[in-house]
């Protein structure tokens, strides 16, 4: 998991994480459950939960039970909580949500949202979409040295230098790198 | 990972117990606007302190993981919203550096004709385009603005100029604050290089080697004074977490507020300040926009290269502009309409997608209130005539898509088909987009203590003085008057540039 110092990983509560845990099983891709990625995803979740304020977590938290149980009002749930429907029952009743074009629609695309986000954050998940931006960052910060390693020294200890004279004198800029940043012809 | 702290620097964790500090001038935020006044009265030798909510995180910490870096250096996780229908999603910058640390580092001077449109209209002083340009200059050259290296264009920004040259239209390469940029593709998750010349890596150095003290991890609360007289500003530190830390209480001669559009009117407001114009904290503006997904045939890997190497400036006088950012799979996957395996399937093609979005300057405006409970709220309805920006904004936006080779669309708007050639993009918008269907989001919020000569017409003076309130000061992008059409951060700076030469020519005045 991506922690870091100060990420603080709110617990939620046992009934509100069983219902984004199945939330995520019908919001994700099936190989969430194929790499029992579940568990990861809601750790996730309650990390980015952490960096939202108590206000808006809280009404996060609210959202989720109230769409839980709300799905006891949609008919082919049989008076069924959305935890409980099974997965073509559970994936109706979203789309039924997400087809509304009220406030209730924004929200529950929302909480998609988020959910989504997470799982799409998974190391494993990126590496199957090839998306593997470590190495390539490597190397080209080495090719950026490598090329331009004298310039970029030089640029970076003009920062603490003073400045010229008046306001508009010629500065420390890389030199022929550009004109200045008005518009430019076609 | 072990980093060195910068002298002058303080963290949350530094601090056991309440402090209090005198200085001659406090800022708050050390983003485009407070670090660049920090710098230049540090410059000066006037005595300052900068109080920074967020966190200090150096470019050695700033990695891929685009969630953490959503946690740490933004604000609420990067998921502001402005109210309304629909609502915009924003995100602004909270580390030290503020914005300009997860900005895409696009530098452009304001437009002459916002210029006179701001002298004429709100008889802003000294304003002019030969009055800017020093400070355009001299911001251009601290941050080394310049034009990318070409072995750093990614293939996604080839594919957005092959577009717009198919079509004929104007498409310049975008001016960046870069030192050889490597095209990491990170700039919204801190440049990982340190080439993006954010304020993280300039004007605080540069601030804190001149002396001036920086308080990171500490929100400030109110602006303190006696009557009329500022007398400083009172905060505590942030815990991790977010739990209440110790207090800072700072009193100083002068106050400069910094936090952006939407904290600084809150700020002003919760310490009970009133501007006399009715102003403070309405005319938000925010630059809605709005981003299409083109499917390729061919592998794009569109992360490698620069975050948005051109722009398309063919309507920019129609107030529309136009260019391709990768997006994070994360941050793609959050917007996209789809879930399940439909979503799968979607994502699965992550390596030959294209993101090409349309940003629209905005006629209509929103406002900040204070919220009891919630603290600042944005709220902003999109007006007909913007809305209509909009929708010939993503109209052109998959014109240029189709044109550079796409083979389908996804569309900003709910419920819109996938689209797989210009006939039915045109048989789809030719029927009406409703305005509460469309995705919008910003990262440009502007306005809300506008300046104007006119203290009936604006909250600031023309260099940022609140009308009023001697010893208090704005700067940032909340003194805009309106919008800008580009992107804001060199404004911001040039601004902060200009306006620190006219506080520091006024400093026995102000007693610092």
């Amino acid at each position: 998991m991506n922690r870091r110092r100060g990420d603080r990983r709110p617990r939620l509560g046992r009934p509100v994480r069983q219902v984004v845990a199945r939330f995520a099983e019908i919001v994700c891709p099936p190989e969430i459950r194929a790499g029992h990625r579940t568990a990861d995803v809601l750790a996730e979740f309650e990390l980015m939960l952490g960096a939202l304020p108590p206000a808006t977590r809280r009404a996060l938290v609210a959202a989720f039970l109230a769409f839980d149980r709300g799905a006891r009002l949609y008919r082919p749930a049989r008076g069924q909580r959305f935890a409980r429907l099974d997965d073509q029952v559970a994936d109706a009743y979203l789309r039924a949500l997400l087809r509304r074009r009220d406030g209730l629609t924004a929200l529950v695309r929302r909480l998609r949202g988020m959910v989504a986000m997470c799982y799409y954050e998974l190391p494993e998940v990126k590496e199957e979409i090839g998306y593997r931006p470590g190495p390539y960052i490597v190397a080209v910060s080495r090719r950026r040295l490598e090329s331009y390693g004298p310039e970029i020294r030089a640029g970076e200890a003009a920062v603490l230098a003073p400045d010229p004279p008046g306001p508009g004198a010629p500065g420390r800029g890389a030199p022929g790198r550009g004109a200045p940043g008005r518009e430019e012809g076609r | 990972m072990t980093t060195s702290v910068p002298a002058g620097l303080t963290q949350q964790s530094d601090v056991t117990g309440n402090l209090r500090v005198e200085c001659a001038v406090a800022i708050v935020g050390s983003g485009a606007g407070g670090a660049t006044m920090a710098a230049e009265l540090s410059d000066a030798g006037i005595d300052v302190v900068v109080i920074e909510e967020g966190g200090y995180h150096p470019t050695e910490s700033f990695t891929a993981e685009g969630n953490r870096a959503l946690r740490s250096l933004y604000r609420d996780g990067g998921g502001g919203l402005a109210l309304g229908r629909p609502s915009v999603l924003f995100a602004e910058g909270r580390c030290v550096g503020g914005s300009t640390v997860v900005n895409g580092g696009m530098s452009w001077r304001t437009p002459p004709q916002v210029l006179d449109r701001w002298a004429t209209e709100e008889g802003v002083t000294a304003i002019s385009e030969q009055d800017m340009d020093p400070y355009f200059t001299r911001a251009e050259s601290r941050l080394s603005v310049a034009l990318q290296d070409p072995e750093t264009v990614g293939r996604d920004s080839e594919l957005l100029k092959k577009g717009a040259d198919a079509q004929g239209w104007q498409i310049i390469p975008n001016r960046r604050n870069q030192l050889h940029c490597a095209g990491t593709n990170n700039c919204t998750s801190g440049c990982p290089t340190g080439a993006k010349r954010s304020m993280l890596v300039t004007h605080v150095p540069r601030a804190l080697a001149r002396g001036a003290r920086l308080f990171a991890d500490c929100r400030v609360d109110r602006i303190t004074r006696d009557g009329r007289k500022i007398t400083g500003v009172s905060g505590r530190f942030v815990r991790p977490g977010g739990r209440p830390g110790p207090r800072l209480t700072v009193r100083s001669r002068a106050v400069i507020v910094s936090g952006g559009a939407i904290q600084t009117p809150a700020l002003l407001m919760r310490s009970g300040i009133r501007s006399a114009s009715g102003q403070l904290g309405r005319r938000l503006y925010l630059h809605p926009n709005a981003m299409v997904a083109a499917f390729f045939d061919e592998d794009v890997t569109g992360w490698h290269g620069v975050h948005q190497a051109f722009q398309i400036r063919e309507f920019s006088g129609d107030g529309i502009l136009i260019t391709a950012v990768n997006l994070a799979p994360s941050l793609l996957a959050a917007g996209v309409r789809a879930h399940g395996r439909e979503l799968g399937e979607l994502m699965a093609a992550y390596n030959r997608i294209v993101t090409a979005g349309c940003l629209v300057e905005d006629t209509g405006t929103g406002r900040v209130r204070q919220v009891p409970g919630l603290g600042p709220q944005a709220f902003y309805q999109i007006t007909d005539a913007d809305a209509a920006r909009v929708v010939r904004g993503v109209r052109l936006t998959a014109q240029a898509m189709f044109a550079a080779g796409a083979r389908r669309l996804l569309l900003p708007f709910d419920n819109a088909p996938e689209v797989h050639d210009p006939g039915e993009l045109e048989a789809l918008l030719a029927r009406p987009v409703p305005k509460r269907s469309m995705e919008l989001f910003t990262v440009h919020l502007m306005g809300t203590a506008r300046m104007s000569e006119d203290p009936r017409r604006g909250v600031v003076d023309s260099f940022g003085a609140f009308h009023g309130v001697p010893g208090l000061f704005v700067t940032d992008a909340s003194l805009f008057p309106g919008p800008i059409g580009i992107n804001p951060m060199e404004t911001i700076i040039a601004l902060a540039l200009r306006n620190a030469r006219r506080l520091v020519e006024q400093r026995a005045r102000h007693g610092i």
